[in-house]
């Protein structure tokens, strides 16, 4: 008993004994211990004072203990001055050596310090949850065990929020968490815990979970791990990043479409350029215009690739304005060079990159126009044809109003100084002439005719005729005066060569020239003339060259073909061979191109327009 | 009013030089009267005069349209010619093309214009505005 006595005075326990009649019988209690318990020994337990609410629970529990012959236990608090102290009492009822109930005896523990502890405790982890629950996403503490188990310790409320699972049920069974986790995903997710384990380094991750109501969630998450002895724990955070996801994902998605769309837009041709004019870009576009591969040319320079000699010093131009940050047109016409060499004009508009490192990068865009320029130069061609046209009709109606009024009015100068003639013989000096003029008037109207003729007939009905026949015998009709010329007249022609032509305008050219080579010729040498063919640009050009008078083309160039233009004293000449035979070839939509040298010769190089031949 | 010593006809229209010649002949005014075919002979007639320090002409009767070298070329070559005074230039002409009326303005020679046909009233025209 005295040993008993030695330990209860040594520990924090205080022993109360009461007897039947609930009356404290004997106290032995720590030293530390305030209890005076002369104040209630020998006293019943309803008349020492203590709070009523302490003195039922009490009696309660003794008579539990009482009649089920267990322990009972109870926790209170006593309001000691200002202090509230804990106390936890456990009461059993004693029974004597008989077996029968002797007294209580109440064993008090005093637990405020246990108390104080755990309501701190509480206070921290409220306030830690307060915090938790309100940061985004969601706040964790998971701890995986060796042997392999793991438990979710700590979770916050976001996980509601996030994946509709409650705190405490995680907290229960982490696996919980872990179903949700997307299929595809889960493999990846365990990997990386193993090794942040292993390796003991910070862990993140970016997951799918798949929720219930089949929405998939993006989340990514990160956290330190600690070792304890028989675990890791990471305490760590999750976030919801399905829209940031989703967003680059568009945001991928909408660059790789205009990616895509860029390089593989095949008519039109994008490259990018630094600011030496160095190639970083080359689409589809620019392989098919240019027939160079994007590996052929990236980081090589544009000057060595693309530009033509024509344009070289234009485009160092172009990419030193860039350098030196002045302003550069939005477009402009360049002559590139294909990888076979053919040149492509292309139309170019400009958009100059600034990065954020503030480099420069020129993009181009080429837009094919050769065959536009082509176009324009048929158009051209035809504008020109027109405007000769237009001009002829206009130089036609002149010669036309000239020629007649100059015959007209001869006659009626002529008529009206015939009344003052005096003698017969100088009236009939003037009737000879009236009636000269007269023939050269109708000669005149018969000439212009004959134009007309030609000049509104443009679409007479070309066939195809064998050159050489024409031409073999258009100077075979001249064979007399050939032979009296002693003209030697050389024919150079594949006898297979089949043009297009009109045959009357064919025979009328050929006449025509060959005749003035004849007519024209050299005084001092014989006459020397050669006919031959090739082919050129589109055309069949037949030259005949002569080594006659020749013509001065400084002087007369403008005047050659015209009508009624005559360049030798030659009292026969009418100055309509040359304008019919220009009328001629063009109206069968050829042309006629003309070299002389006086004394020397002509060359007449007429061109025939090479229709479907392959 | 007083006479017009020597003039020179440049065309290639025969008629026309035959009347011209005979509208001369009858004017008392008109004392010589020379013809050439074209351009070229009439410049080759004058460098004679030149060479030989002979009397120029006093007026000249130009067709425009003739061959080996028309009315034009004869007017730039000939003002390009040290003369000791102008030779007056009348163009005569059945054309109607603006353009040669335009063109005449710009030579400085060209006194006038003489339509065709040829009759005594022109004629005597150009022997007033010279003479004045």
């Amino acid at each position: 008993m005295k040993r008993f006595n030695l330990l209860l005075s040594q520990s924090s326990v205080n022993l109360f004994v009461l007897d039947k009649n609930l009356i404290y019988k004997e106290f032995m209690g720590s030293e530390s211990t305030f209890i005076d318990p002369d104040i209630f020994i020998g006293k019943s337990m309803f008349e020492i004072g203590m709070p009523d609410y302490f003195t039922k629970m009490t009696h309660e529990a003794m008579m539990m203990a009482l009649k089920t012959g267990e322990t009972q236990k109870i926790d209170y608090h006593l309001d000691h001055h200002v202090k509230r102290r804990w106390f936890s009492a456990k009461i059993t009822a004693a029974k004597n050596n008989k077996g029968e109930f002797e007294e209580f005896l109440c064993f008090v523990f005093d637990i405020t310090d246990k108390v104080e502890t755990e309501s701190k405790i509480k206070e921290q982890l409220n306030l830690i949850k307060t915090i938790t629950d309100r940061i985004p996403g969601v706040i964790y503490q998971f701890e995986l065990f060796h042997n392999g188990e793991s438990k979710i310790a700590f979770v916050s409320s976001g996980i509601k929020k996030h994946l509709g699972i409650d705190a405490e049920d995680v907290k229960n069974d982490a696996n919980l968490f872990f179903k949700y986790i997307h299929p595809d995903d889960r493999k990846m997710v365990f990997k990386s815990i193993q090794k942040s384990s292993m390796e003991f380094s910070l862990w993140n991750a970016t997951f799918r979970v798949k929720l219930p109501d089949g929405r998939t969630l993006w989340l990514s998450g990160e956290s330190l791990p600690m070792k304890t002895p028989d675990s890791t724990i990471w305490n760590g955070y999750l976030n919801d990043v399905t829209e940031k996801i989703q967003h680059k994902r568009q945001l991928q998605e909408t660059e790789l479409k205009f990616r895509n769309l860029l390089y593989n837009t095949k008519h039109i041709a994008i490259q990018g350029y630094d600011t030496n004019g160095t190639i970083i870009y080359w689409n589809k576009g620019s392989e098919f215009f240019y027939g160079y591969q994007e590996n052929e040319v990236i980081h090589k320079n544009v000057s060595d690739i693309l530009v033509s000699c024509n344009d070289i010093e234009r485009v160092q131009k172009f990419f030193n304005r860039i350098k030196n940050g002045e302003r550069v047109n939005q477009s402009g016409e360049w002559e590139h060079l294909s990888v076979d060499g053919r040149v492509i004009h292309v139309i170019s508009s400009y958009f100059l990159h600034h990065r954020i490192d503030k480099s420069v990068e020129i993009y181009c865009i080429d837009v094919d126009i050769s065959e536009i320029k082509d176009k324009n130069r048929e158009l051209q061609h035809l504008v020109n044809i027109t405007t000769s046209q237009n001009e002829r009709l206009l130089n036609f109606a002149h010669i036309v109003s000239h020629n007649i009024r100059s015959h007209t009015s001869n006659l009626l100068g002529l008529t009206t100084v015939y009344e003052d003639l005096e003698n017969d013989n100088e009236k009939e000096g003037f009737i000879n002439l009236i009636h000269q003029t007269s023939q050269r008037l109708d000669e005149t109207i018969h000439n212009l005719n004959e134009i007309i003729s030609i000049q509104t007939q443009p679409n007479l009905k070309k066939t195809t005729v064998y050159l050489k026949e024409y031409v073999d015998s258009t100077i075979f009709s001249l064979s007399f005066i050939i032979n009296k010329q002693q003209a030697n007249i050389n024919v150079n022609i594949d006898k297979d060569i089949n043009i297009e032509v009109v045959p009357a305008y064919l025979d009328s050219i050929l006449l025509n020239l060959i005749t003035n080579a004849i007519r024209y010729a050299h005084p001092s040498r014989n006459i020397e003339i050669n006919i031959y063919t090739e082919i050129k640009n589109g055309f069949l050009i037949l030259t005949i060259q002569d080594n006659g008078l020749g013509i001065d083309l400084n002087r007369h160039k403008e005047k050659l073909f015209k009508m009624y233009k005559t360049f030798h004293d030659n009292p026969d000449a009418r100055g309509l061979g040359l304008f019919l035979v220009k009328t001629q070839i063009e109206a069968m939509n050829g042309k006629i191109e003309v070299e002389s040298e006086v004394n020397k010769g002509s060359k007449f190089m007429i061109h025939f327009e090479l229709h479907n031949r392959s | 009013m007083k006479t017009i010593k020597n003039t020179l006809i440049i065309d290639d229209d025969q008629v026309l030089i035959t009347l011209i010649r005979l509208l001369v002949r009858k004017n008392e005014y008109f004392e010589n009267c020379k013809d050439f075919q074209n351009g070229k002979k009439a410049l080759d007639y004058i460098q004679n005069i030149l060479d030989n320090n002979q009397e120029l002409p006093d007026l000249i009767l130009l067709d425009l349209n003739m061959p080996i070298m028309d009315g034009w070329e004869f007017l730039d070559i000939l003002s390009s010619l040290p003369l000791e005074r102008e030779i007056p230039v009348y163009i005569v002409t059945s054309s109607i093309d603006p353009n040669d009326l335009e063109k005449a303005d710009s030579y400085k020679m060209i006194k006038g214009y003489m339509m065709k046909p040829v009759t005594p009233g022109k004629l005597i025209d150009i022997l007033e505005n010279i003479t004045a």
